[in-house]
């Protein structure tokens, strides 16, 4: 059996809810999230947050991936989320984003961190993977502080809102998670 | 997106593949040496499924999304390869090649991946080029490198390839680059 909710120092990732679709639109809703993020429209559409509940309710039911949201200890609800899904090679990839108003404190580092030790511990994956826009070099230091290693840069290689992209890339081997947890 | 149409070398000719070839892609590419480094040439490769190929070639390339070129000496039009460019969202194309064996070593391929960045660029307008090769067989990545190609990434134990897990290694070039290069449109 395996535990959906991961638990840090300060936070408690847990799958997503119904009621967090306010939170969702809101925080994902700001253009500075969806400027970051390949797959996140802006203006976000009201729909857009409840398909995306619906579809990783579902995904996590059926073990397909493990989308999670952030949320503090101390005060419900939804900060951010961090979403592991699967690669073709049998790894995994991990996507995340934290809301405005809670960046700068490390949280999602934390969080990533989690993911990570689940990735390997619980799933036994081989490999994780995760990439970022070089014009959003935050996510970038997110994957360095959790110890990934940055493998490349992909120039121009996907567009958002029709514009190029650089794609940073980031891995993670299990032989690396295991040194850093020898 | 037009048809693929001739592309010339110094000692290449690019052309569209046609039903003809069916027996030389069936015998240069039935070579496990040549079809090991690419997932999805079958083998053994009989004649029946080199049509089947070109079947499939023809109508990626009515839709656009894939051209694939046969690799010609000349002044002869016999296939020796076989070269084929993915245009993304009109921005960008992947490309992807194999070479016969009897005529490797010879720089022909590096030759004919420089014609297909070449059309990439000055007649297709695009911007980017890329190719990725499996860990395992660098002599591809060589051949990107003589093409000017710059590496870009080594993505880990990325890629599944015939069972195996293997480094997936990104080669790009973009059309500044090209056009600095001196080569020219």
């Amino acid at each position: 059996m395996i535990n959906t909710v991961l638990e840090t120092e300060r936070l408690i990732l847990r799958p997503l809810q119904d009621d967090d679709a306010v939170a969702i639109s809101c925080f994902a809703g700001d253009r500075r999230i969806a400027a970051g993020k390949l797959n996140i429209p802006h203006p976000l559409p009201q729909e857009w947050a409840r398909r995306y509940i619906d579809y990783h309710q579902q995904a996590i039911a059926a073990r397909e991936d493990f989308c999670l949201a952030l949320t503090r200890r101390r005060e419900p609800g939804l900060i951010g989320i961090i979403n592991l899904y699967p690669q073709s090679a049998g790894g995994g990839q991990v996507g995340f984003w934290t809301g405005v108003p809670w960046w700068g404190r490390g949280y999602m580092t934390e969080a990533l961190r989690a993911v990570l030790r689940f990735a390997f511990q619980d799933l036994a994956l081989p490999r994780v993977h995760a990439s970022h826009f070089r014009s959003n070099p935050a996510s970038g230091r997110v994957m360095q502080k959790a110890g990934m290693l940055q493998e490349g840069c992909l120039r121009q290689h996907v567009l958002k809102d029709g514009l190029p992209q650089d794609l940073v890339c980031h891995g993670m081997l299990r032989a690396d998670f295991e040194g850093l947890h020898a | 997106m037009p048809e693929p149409r001739l592309l010339e070398t110094r000692r290449l000719v690019l052309r569209p593949l046609q039903a003809d070839d069916a027996e030389a892609i069936a015998r240069l590419a039935g070579d496990w040496r040549v079809a090991w480094p690419i997932s999805t040439i079958p083998h053994p490769y009989s004649l029946g499924r080199a049509r089947d190929f070109l079947s499939a070639a023809r109508r990626s390339a009515a839709e656009g999304s894939e051209l694939a070129f046969a690799v010609t000496r000349k002044p002869g039009a016999g296939l020796i390869g076989i070269i084929s460019l993915r245009p993304q969202q009109g921005h960008s194309a992947e490309t992807g090649y194999w070479m016969g064996v009897p005529f490797w070593g010879q720089g022909y391929m590096s030759e004919a991946l420089g014609a297909i960045i070449r059309h990439a660029f000055c007649d297709l307008q695009l911007q980017r080029v890329y190719a990725w090769h499996i860990g395992s067989n660098p002599a591809s990545g060589r051949v990107m490198q003589k093409a000017g190609m710059r590496r870009e990434a080594c993505l880990r134990q990325h890629v599944l390839h015939r069972g195996e897990v293997e480094d997936q290694v990104y080669y790009g070039l973009l059309r500044d680059e090209f056009l600095a290069s001196g080569a020219g449109c």
